[in-house]
């Protein structure tokens, strides 16, 4: 705390975040995670000399296991953690509530409902006789989850507007609704599917981390870069509107863009990352809490922090999915709800104490 | 010290605004000019907020115009619009913790670019608001551990910041102690005179107004009562009927000033007896 003057202007001339500094941030965690992914190789439940792996012929066991089972898997965990920890870290800021997340407001699973219906209906006979079979799919499911997630995030929006001032629980509660009845429909399509195809929508439903070739895991890449530089783009109208609607507004932000640009940035993110991983709840909660507590709440830092942060996790997570069991797979969605139920309570409870003590 | 917003002349003419079926100001025209404190005054519910949301932009009037040195304020891009004018709330929500330094910081969100990196420009004027509303030694606290005074200089440090020609305040001492609501209307005052700033400033305190304000504009269920030098707004005749209570209005020995004294019951009823 510094109460000298001096040593306060000195500080308040210091920029906190420039280029150089958003670039280190970027290199450091890129490098933490490059270690948590070094790390997450060596696990499974073969073990292999990685060494080994590195050197050994294209078709040894070691390298197959290594390069061509693992690294993918691993690829993809992170490219998913970090657009759920991303996506969470800016509809926290942007609905000013703490308890927000893609998947307690019922984003995901618009996205899954409707990449679910995309993914069925390329399978089916008819669709590839008009050429939307097969690779089509690539590009149909993505776009079906994409649509999917916005129109939820609008939906989701309404709500929040509709009469005025909305409790946080309002927003939480249409969220659960929503995801509910996604999932009625979710597990009615299942059950219409025949054997083959329910396996696949089960998986979508718990989360699971799905490697379906290079091509799935590039666009979940793609879609993690472009909402990075959306969101980063919006980071300066994000703390703006910490101040509310009108507080932003007085400080030149057009609220109502700002708040598009999220929207869209986040059905960017959840529609890259729900066809390969299905709903997986909590990363995109817990993760902004916990970079919070490192970087502040200057969301310039939040969502870069948020991003890396919930690859790390996830990548971690899904090593635990891939492994406790020993040769058994527990999908991914289970260790992270086991990790995110606990914590969600915890902070509804925070917040119902804060409420009750008073606005002060 | 960078560059400083222009003072200009914000002018409201003959705005309404409804909120659906309910009409919060109708008719108002009102003129906020360099140099010049106007001080708006009336009852709860009489519109005083909506009017200086208005003057900020920030709300679109029903009807009506509000001019900035004579061009429509709503064809203004938002940007420019907050380096010209700065607004302080009469309430700062603040959904995440933040430390003053980046609360007063958000006051140069309309001078950066995209990204909202600071340049040194940012940084210096940030300072001097700091500075000038006193406070710099708390650059580092979490903002909600400060006091109610604290708290509303720091606000009022945010809009300095914004480094605009024309500062709006909603009712900025409401949640201030004497001493407290003193220090915060001086610093508006001097800014005022010494860099010729255009001050509109909604107030409760009638003898605050009387005492700070160059003109006041009396409102009354959203229309303009009374307009001009408080000596010509605040007439007993006047605010009896607007507020609706018997009052003591006189001026006082020590600034000239006219002072406002509400009544309790057993004055108003000890009044009537004894004037016929």
């Amino acid at each position: 705390m510094t109460d000298d003057p001096r040593r306060a202007t000195a500080a308040m001339l210091v920029p906190r975040v420039t280029p150089a500094r958003l670039g280190m941030l970027h290199l450091g965690c890129a490098g933490v995670l490059l270690i948590v992914v070094l790390g997450a190789l060596l696990v499974g439940p073969v073990a292999v000399d990685p060494v080994a792996a590195w050197r050994a012929p294209a078709d040894d066991p070691a390298h197959v296991i290594v390069f061509e089972a693992r690294l993918p898997r691993i690829v993809l965990a992170a490219a998913v953690g970090g657009a759920l920890g991303l996506a969470g870290a800016a509809l926290q800021a942007l609905l000013s509530n703490p308890l927000a997340c893609p998947h307690v407001l019922g984003i995901s699973g618009g996205a899954a409902l409707l990449g679910i219906v995309a993914m069925i209906g390329a399978t089916l006979p008819a669709a590839a006789s008009i050429g939307l079979g097969g690779t089509a799919g690539l590009v149909v499911v993505p776009a079906a989850a994409f649509a999917g997630a916005l129109v939820t995030a609008l939906l989701v929006q309404s709500v929040a507007r509709a009469g005025g001032r909305v409790t946080p629980h309002t927003l939480l509660l249409t969220g659960v609704v929503f995801n509910a009845f996604a999932a009625a429909l979710i597990t009615f399509l299942n059950t219409l599917a025949d054997f083959y195809r329910a396996q696949g929508i089960l998986a979508w439903v718990v989360g699971t981390i799905t490697v379906r070739g290079a091509a799935w895991t590039a666009i979940s890449l793609a879609t993690l870069a472009a909402g990075l530089v959306l969101l980063a783009a919006s980071a300066r109208d994000l703390n703006a509107l910490g101040l509310g609607d009108e507080g932003a507004a007085s400080l030149g932000v057009d609220v109502n863009r700002a708040r598009r640009a999220v929207y869209v940035a986040v059905a960017l993110l959840v529609a890259g990352a729900v066809p390969v991983s299905g709903m997986i709840g909590f990363v995109g909660l817990i993760v902004p809490h916990v970079v919070r507590l490192v970087v502040g709440s200057d969301q310039r830092l939040v969502l870069p922090g948020s991003m890396w942060a919930g690859a790390a996790f996830l990548v971690l997570a899904d090593s635990v999915a891939r492994t406790v069991l020993g040769a058994t797979e527990l999908p991914v969605g289970v260790v992270t709800a086991l990790c995110g139920g606990p914590f969600f309570l915890f902070l509804l409870r925070r917040q119902a104490a804060e409420a009750l003590g008073g606005a002060s | 010290m960078s560059e400083h917003g222009e003072p200009g002349t914000l002018e409201a003419a003959d705005v309404d605004v409804r909120y659906g079926a309910r009409t919060a100001i109708a008719g108002v025209s009102a003129r906020v000019a360099p140099g010049e404190v106007l001080g708006v005054i009336g009852p709860n519910g009489s519109g005083k907020s909506t009017l200086i949301r208005v003057l900020a932009g920030v709300q679109r009037p029903s009807s009506g115009m509000v001019r900035l040195d004579g061009g429509d304020l709503q064809v203004l891009p938002r940007r420019a619009r907050a380096r010209r004018i700065a607004l302080v709330p009469q309430e700062t929500h603040l959904s995440f913790p933040i430390r003053v330094r980046d609360l007063v910081l958000l006051g140069r969100a309309p001078h950066t670019g995209r990204f909202g990196l600071e340049g040194p420009d940012d940084l210096r004027a940030a300072h001097d608001a700091m500075v000038r509303a006193e406070v710099i030694e708390l650059a580092d606290r979490p903002v909600d551990e400060l006091s109610g005074g604290e708290r509303q200089r720091v606000v009022l440090a945010r809009a300095l910041a914004q480094d605009a020609g024309i500062l709006l305040l909603d009712e900025p001492t409401s949640f201030l102690d004497l001493k407290h609501a003193v220090v915060l209307l001086d610093l508006v005052r001097e800014l005022c005179r010494g860099r010729g700033l255009a001050v509109a400033v909604v107030l409760h305190d009638l003898n605050l107004a009387a005492m700070y304000c160059d003109r006041l504009l009396l409102l009354d269920r959203g229309r303009v009562h009374a307009a001009g030098t408080p000596d010509e707004v605040l007439t007993y005749r006047d605010l009896c009927a607007v507020y609706g209570t018997e009052l003591y209005v006189a001026p006082n020995d020590v600034t000239g000033r006219l002072v406002v004294l509400p009544l309790s019951r057993e004055y108003r009823e000890r009044l009537a007896r004894t004037t016929p």
